[in-house]
């Protein structure tokens, strides 16, 4: 069965658009090119870049998820489907306070073996800068898609060209119903990378508690971001 | 030279050997080259109710009068109108000189009425033309309205599953299509009621805006009517190795059709006519289950397709599924077959978003635009998307999605580019 990301509902295998609600499906069956350090998602079957703590497709954590697949396949890709797949795994836990001068990054230790994990110097929380780091949507319309953080500081919010609204990072797409034109700023300050919600009625949360309005509030990786509904995730570039 | 060609393609050529796994079956039915044109057996309804006064009936009039014009003396035509009760202005002849001047005149003669009793005028157009149905000719109505229908004191009639009832079964039965044209704004006249009524009659829907595009729509229309070289055409699957799920028709246009009734692994489809130089596509979702014992290929059903005119003259082509669980062989798709899957969910989207509207979920309409507008940008439907964008500009602001917009953007969706 392939579980849509976006309702939920299962459908059968080779399903390409979600009967429920036409959502387009990851592709269970598809090969792919295979890459060394390839990490299957133990939900939906997509295939991850070694880095990715999240699936790209349905959104279910690679934290537990079995060894990266090589160019012989030690099992057919449709033993994870044996059995329904009724609720994705728990999301990534947040990691543990960090010191000032890591040397290990937090993650590493809950990663695959076989996984490359990210260096560690450049990573650590306290040492975040501009073009490190991204938000990667969890919840939303287009489940895996990126934002890198690129500059000091960011717009977040919904493009509206008649009020001359262009948002650095334009959730438009992901849930245009929920999210203010203006609804927060991440930026950059000193390693830390602080959101703070300007304000509208529906609210930023990190880690699922809503932030108080123009209250700076620092964001650690692997920390989840709402904004209204759509959710996304503090990672690695 | 065969009347009808057949073409099919799996979107996916391989299955997997364990579970079930869905797959599409595109099905293409070409009409042969050089066909003759059918005659006509065309019927005419125009709606005469107080609402067309003015302008509206007469450039319905004068609309009609073209198309006798252009009817040739093997074709045969008959007017009637609908208001509060239904009458014939012209009874159907064939279209010699003498006849076609008179009945240009009937027409012209017809004056406003009183209600919009459509039924009744269903009843008598059926009626007018049903002597003269042929396998040899092509059986048409034309139904023109600019408001919902009602009963004979001007109610509005709610119970609108008999009139999709009546042209559903004049169409299984009688061979007999229809098409429906909306005049004016789609508010007055329930473009989801003319849509689907068309689609019962295997027709079209067309709306003209106002009544100075009528005449070109009627020709439209008209146009494509005279080029059917096939009438009352028939698919046939049969020895199906699966459970069917999903029939729609993608090419030239989209309809969704009732689930096959399938009996002893076999079902038939009566899918209308076919128009000179117009292929039509079809896909078919099947449910298969693994293989019994090991096998590389197998059939998955045979498909049958003819013409009533020519019932022996069957095209008929076998499709086989291969089973495999290499990778590279399953990841393999046919382009072809998946863009019009993604047509397929763009028009399932469509109705999601009509019955968002209709429930006024903003949430949900905000939703579907999200995902349909992806979609019709994938497409490469600029128009389609210009109108998805003033739908979400219009819900931004706190307003309500129009009738005639939703209207726009189901005939957009409707439409399917045409096959290479």
């Amino acid at each position: 069965m392939i579980i849509c990301p976006a309702c939920g509902h299962q459908n059968i295998d080779g399903t390409q658009f979600c009967e429920m609600c036409g959502e387009e499906l990851p592709d269970a069956t598809a090969a792919a090119t295979l890459g060394a350090g390839d990490v299957k998602c133990p939900n939906c079957g997509h295939l991850n870049p070694s880095d990715n703590l999240a699936c790209e497709a349905c959104g279910s954590s690679l934290q537990l998820s079995p060894s990266p697949l090589a160019s012989g396949l030690e099992k057919t890709p449709f033993d994870d489907f044996a059995t329904s797949v009724q609720t994705p795994p728990p999301p990534v836990a947040s990691p543990t306070p960090v010191a000032p001068v890591v040397t290990a990054d937090p993650f590493a230790t809950s990663v695959a073996p076989d996984v490359t994990a990210p260096t560690a110097t450049s990573q650590t929380p306290g040492d975040l800068k501009p073009g490190l780091v991204k938000l990667v949507v969890e919840q939303g319309q287009t489940v895996g898609a990126q934002f890198v953080l690129g500059d000091e500081q960011l717009e977040v919010g919904r493009e509206d060209e008649d009020e001359d609204i262009y948002p650095d990072i334009d959730l438009s797409d992901q849930d245009a119903g929920y999210v203010h034109r203006r609804h927060a700023t991440l930026n950059f300050d000193n390693g830390h990378l602080l959101v703070t919600h300007l304000g509208g009625a529906n609210k930023t949360r990190v880690n699922n508690k809503p932030i108080p309005d123009n209250s700076p509030t620092e964001v650690k990786l692997g920390d989840k971001v709402s904004f209204g509904k759509v959710v996304l995730r503090l990672l690695p570039v | 030279m065969p009347d009808l060609a057949l073409r099919t393609a799996l979107d996916k050529e391989f299955r997997p050997t364990r579970g079930e796994f869905l797959q599409t079956l595109f099905i293409e039915l070409s009409p042969g080259r050089g066909m003759r044109t059918l005659p006509l057996n065309l019927g005419i309804l125009l709606d005469n109710s107080g609402s067309m006064e003015g302008d509206k009936l007469e450039r319905a009039k004068r609309a009609c009068s073209l198309i006798l014009d252009q009817l040739s003396p093997e074709d045969r035509a008959a007017v009637a109108v609908f208001s509060s009760g239904s009458r014939v202005v012209v009874p159907s002849a064939p279209f010699g000189e003498g006849a076609s001047f008179k009945a240009r005149q009937n027409v012209m003669d017809v004056r406003v009425e009183g209600a919009t009793e459509l039924l009744a005028g269903l009843n008598t157009i059926y009626k007018e033309i049903e002597p003269f149905k042929s396998p040899g000719n092509t059986t048409f109505v034309i139904v023109l309205s600019d408001g919902q229908p009602t009963d004979a004191q001007g109610f509005i009639d709610r119970d609108l599953d008999k009139f999709l009832e009546r042209s559903k079964s004049e169409f299984e039965r009688g061979g007999v299509s229809l098409s429906t044209i909306g005049l004016g704004s789609a508010a007055d006249y329930d473009a989801t009621f003319l849509r689907d009524l068309a689609d019962k009659g295997s027709g079209k829907f067309l709306m003209a805006a106002t009544p100075e595009d009528l005449a070109a729509t009627f020709q439209d229309e008209f146009g494509r009517i005279a080029s059917t070289v096939l009438s009352d055409v028939t698919i046939e699957v049969s020895r199906l190795n699966g459970r069917a799920r999903r029939f729609w028709r993608v090419v030239p246009d989209k309809k969704i059709f009732d689930a096959p009734q399938v009996t002893n692994n076999s079902f038939r489809v009566p899918v209308g006519s076919v128009q000179n130089d117009q292929p039509q596509a079809y896909l078919l979702d099947v449910v298969t289950s693994a293989p019994e014992g090991a096998k590389s290929r197998d059939l998955l059903c045979q498909i049958a397709a003819w013409s009533s005119a020519n019932p022996n003259q069957r095209a008929e082509i076998n499709v086989l599924t291969g089973y495999s669980d290499n990778e590279v062989e399953l990841a393999q798709r046919n382009g072809e077959v998946v863009r019009l899957l993604e047509e397929a969910n763009d028009f399932k989207l469509q109705v999601d978003l009509e019955a968002a509207v209709k429930s006024g979920d903003r949430r949900k309409m905000t939703q579907v635009l999200e995902r349909k507008k992806k979609m019709t940008q994938r497409l490469g439907k600029t128009s389609a998307t210009k109108v998805l964008e003033e739908m979400e500009d219009t819900l931004d602001r706190g307003g309500q999605i129009s009738a005639d917009t939703l209207a726009v953007s189901s005939a957009e969706t409707k439409k399917t580019k045409r096959l290479a």
